[in-house]
């Protein structure tokens, strides 16, 4: 079974559904259990509201991916937001530029198997996600 | 999607659909805020069953969903969440 690249352009709260909704669907295409479906998803969401919070416009991409013997998701979500002054801050928990609690990334983080960011304060903002089929 | 508001008595239930916006849980903390005032509800009910996804801004909106309406004397219970979420809910912050 083959599952191409999905890209969902995240401009509004609504676009957010969108693409966890496409992400929940790509991640049972690939074979994940409904449970890790399920995970891809919030994590899908938590990256696509950080987009409309922060850059108010970015793209979410969803791919399929294999490593040398497992098969699994990728999830990257970009920006040209205002980029984050410090990485190691918003990873940690409960820290929150915007009033919220701040669970976003390290939530992120802990929903995937791999993570990873690059950020620069005018440059925008990327975050890649993947998580593999058990 | 608007979610909708039952009133049983002196309880109100909001059952949550499949993929809520951010609008749609903002609108509701607020219409669940103003039906408890003006029934003097005791409680709500809030059915999180079908829910796709609880992210942390639908946790956080809960709990402000609870916060708003204790003050207003009520209680709120929360149905229908997976032991997974519980253990989720419980553990962060």
């Amino acid at each position: 079974m083959s599952v191409g690249e999905i890209r969902v352009e995240i401009n509004s709260d609504q676009d957010i559904v969108i693409a966890r909704q496409k992400g929940r669907v790509m991640a049972g295409e690939l074979g994940f259990s409904s449970g890790d479906a399920t995970l891809i998803a919030t994590a899908i969401s938590e990256l696509a509201r950080n987009i409309v919070s922060y850059a108010r416009t970015g793209q979410i991409k969803l791919k399929g991916i294999h490593g040398s013997s497992r098969s699994g998701i990728l999830v990257i979500a970009s920006d040209d937001g205002p980029g984050i002054i410090d990485i190691r801050q918003a990873l940690r928990d409960g820290f929150s530029t915007s009033g919220s609690l701040g669970l976003g990334l390290p939530g992120v983080r802990r929903l995937m198997d791999e993570f990873e960011i690059n950020s620069q304060p005018g440059k925008g903002t990327m975050v890649a996600v993947k998580k593999w089929r058990q | 999607m608007e979610v909708p508001i039952l009133k049983q008595g002196a309880f109100l239930i909001a059952t949550f659909q499949a993929a809520l916006s951010d609008a749609d849980l903002n609108q509701l903390r607020m219409g669940l805020v103003q039906q408890v005032v003006k029934f003097r509800s005791r409680a709500v009910i809030v059915d999180v069953t079908a829910m796709d996804v609880m992210d942390s801004f639908a946790s956080r909106t809960l709990r402000e969903i609870a916060h708003m309406i204790r003050l207003r004397g009520a209680e709120t219970v929360i149905v229908g969440s997976s032991r997974r979420l519980r253990l989720r809910w419980c553990s962060s912050d």
